[in-house]
């Protein structure tokens, strides 16, 4: 393990200070530069230091540095799409065939109508908020569901990062300062890829910190 | 026969009568998987809004379980 020794000049006398672990130098070597609790949001696409924010097999002592969903506007389509079904039984109503139906038929076609628009915002939803990109002081984490019954969850340690880039494109991503950070590892999965999130530019800064910790690390000699 | 005829006929309505029931049924199990489903996630990503998302998903199986009920004394 890691450890940096500060002196405690307290009543002028110096004593034995407490050794702190290389995780923790790199969570202040971060949170000195970029800042914490900034961007703290529930529902929040990109968050730093996150309080309240937990994911399953993370270790006691790891803490996680960025939470990134992709940005609030891409799911622009969606949302217009529900609300077009929203009034779609507007037009419905006047089709010769539904008209002809007795009414009470009519009345359950239009619940059922609205139980598969509210069915479909809430997938969408879902989709958008538990699909999750994290950066942890020990690795990254890609957390990706989907459909209701597929789950798939990819991490690879910090220390495997070879590359990192950026890409942002069109109109849509450079008015909202979003877009795809991919990172490439030496692990099994080859290349990671943060989709559409917000302020890539500052993701790719706060990994090229962390990967400059982890290097100043293994130049130290000290491997964790 | 017309369409005005066929849907005036008994047989006609109850065939669309199940037909309907049973998309209700599918709803109903469709916001049972959907229940399961935030779990394993809430299970997966815990954060302060795992609790109300979970109301949101009972709520809908609520709903759907009411629109079923509502189908079979409507129609």
């Amino acid at each position: 393990m890691s450890v940096v020794y500060s002196s405690n000049q307290k009543n002028n006398q110096s004593t034995i200070a407490k050794p702190i672990a290389k995780s923790k130098k790199i969570i202040l070597g971060i949170k000195e530069k970029f800042g914490t609790g900034r961007h703290y949001h529930p529902g929040g696409a990109f968050q730093t230091f996150p309080q309240k924010i937990s994911f399953e097999n993370q270790d006691q002592k790891e803490e996680i540095i960025i939470f990134l969903r992709r940005h609030i506007i891409t799911n622009l389509g969606w949302i217009l799409f529900s609300l077009l079904f929203c009034l779609a039984p507007v037009v419905f109503i006047y089709m010769p065939m539904i008209k002809m139906m007795p009414s009470n038929f009519q009345f359950i076609m239009f619940v059922l109508w609205y139980l598969f628009v509210l069915a479909f915002i809430l997938e969408n939803f879902l989709s958008w908020f538990f699909n999750v990109y994290i950066v942890t002081d020990e690795r990254m984490i890609d957390v990706d569901f989907y459909s209701l019954i597929y789950k798939k969850v990819s991490d690879a340690k910090l220390d495997k990062i070879e590359d990192v880039t950026y890409v942002q494109g069109g109109l849509l991503q450079s008015f909202f300062n979003y877009g795809t950070v991919r990172i490439q590892t030496a692990g099994t999965k080859g290349e990671f890829e943060f989709e559409d999130v917000p302020k890539p530019g500052l993701i790719v800064k706060i990994l090229n910190e962390l990967l400059f910790h982890e290097e100043q690390e293994k130049i130290e000699g000290k491997i964790r | 026969m017309t369409i005005k005829d066929l849907l005036n006929n008994q047989l006609a309505l109850l065939i669309l009568k199940i037909f309907f029931m049973f998309a209700l049924g599918l709803f109903v199990i469709f916001a049972g998987i959907v229940i399961r489903q935030i779990q394993l996630m809430v299970r997966t990503l815990n954060g302060s809004l795992g609790a109300w998302i979970k109301s949101v998903g009972w709520i809908f199986l609520l709903l759907t379980l009411f629109a079923f009920f509502l189908g079979l004394i409507i129609l």
